[in-house]
């Protein structure tokens, strides 16, 4: 396990950072992966489909 | 305005291209690519195991005040009602007895099957017979010596064991000392995982043990932040990213009524069931479903269409 661990470019395995207000509570980690989710539903939405296919 | 569209014609309008096998291929192979890519970078969650053995080993005092728990049926478990035991009706909504209903299909005695079973099986004739004196006196003198030597334990920080002056005890003090043994060599694992089924594959037993630790257990799960108290559903182990997916359901279980709430399990999937069967009948709720026309979102989406339309 700690060989894999090693082996990892960048190794999470330690305490998450968690940022909260009031009841709120949420990891950097969750954080990240939620934004990335927001960035690419905004793409999805703004980039235009490819051309020439419409009938 | 709603335009009224009758299902029965056949579409007349606009019409795109559109390979779904082609999409599908491609969306498969980037999502396998992205994750192999990043298991590269980040590797996996790889906590080791917790067992009754790292238990007796980290925090003896609480093993030993668990196991004397479950003799004197103090326990979480002991008390918990169906699927283990009738001790309790377990959590309800309004009339309707969910947990009760189900039924006791996994019969779990906590001092039955964490204690005196595991006793039987060890090759120590003070463990054996210790455990035959327990099986051979009445339930209420049973109660009387578990009752007496779990509050004399918890009188004593760190204590596992306990001298018998007054002769309260009965055989408990060597019972709890043997199972702290038997538990600290890992034989404890080996024998609840193995006493339903001749390979080492049913964890219930050791789980509802462990989940019965006032100390360890409990300490664990809030180290990592995965308490209920704490979004622990959406979290994992370590830094890595969880199961953010889950914030609706863990939500509620931070706020009133239902963070007090005994019942907490049964409102919220009450609720969650309420709020999903909202979202499937999001278009026939008179104002919810113009929100699209308030909120044009799939304007942008359909932008050439539209334009094309002024």
């Amino acid at each position: 396990m700690h060989a894999a661990l090693q082996m990892a470019l960048i190794n999470l395995n330690h305490p998450a950072h968690y940022l909260g207000i009031g009841p709120f509570q949420v990891s950097v980690g969750n954080l990240i992966v939620i934004l990335s989710m927001f960035v690419i539903l905004a793409l999805a939405i703004f980039i235009p489909f490819p051309d020439g296919k419409d009938n | 305005m709603v335009m009224k569209v009758d299902p029965s014609k056949k579409w007349t309008g606009p019409v795109r291209s559109y390979d779904i096998i082609k999409e599908g291929v491609i969306a498969v192979v980037v999502v396998g690519l992205l994750a192999a890519g990043l298991s590269l970078f980040f590797s996996s969650p790889d906590e080791p195991a917790v067992t009754l053995k790292s238990w007796a080993m980290t925090n003896p005092a609480d093993f030993a005040q668990t196991a004397t728990g479950e003799l004197a049926g103090t326990t979480t478990s002991a008390g918990y009602g169906a699927p283990y035991n009738h001790a309790a009706k377990g959590p309800t909504l309004g009339p309707l007895k969910l947990q009760d209903w189900a039924g006791v299909r996994i019969p779990v005695d906590p001092a039955k099957s964490f204690v005196v079973e595991p006793l039987l099986m060890m090759n120590n004739v003070d463990a054996t017979s210790s455990a035959e004196s327990w099986k051979a006196a009445t339930p209420d003198q049973q109660n009387k010596w578990a009752t007496a030597y779990a509050d004399a334990l918890g009188k004593v920080d760190g204590a596992t064991s306990i001298p018998d002056t007054k002769n309260e005890f009965g055989p408990v003090p060597t019972m709890v000392s043997s199972l702290l043994v038997m538990a600290k060599s890992g034989a404890l694992d080996g024998a609840l995982t193995t006493s339903d089924t001749p390979l080492p594959t049913n964890f219930t037993k050791p789980l509802l043990f462990l989940a019965d630790s006032e100390g360890y257990f409990g300490d664990l799960a809030s180290k990592q932040h995965l308490g209920g108290d704490q979004w622990g559903v959406m979290n994992e182990t370590g830094s890595w990213p969880g199961q953010s997916w889950l914030w609706l359901f863990s939500l509620w279980y931070q706020i009133e009524p239902f963070k007090s709430s005994g019942n907490a399990d049964t409102l919220v999937m009450t609720l969650m069931g309420l709020l999903t069967l909202c979202l499937a009948l999001f278009p026939v709720f008179p104002f919810i479903r113009k929100i699209p026309y308030l909120i044009p979102i799939h304007r942008l989406i359909w932008k050439k269409w539209y334009a094309r339309k002024l």
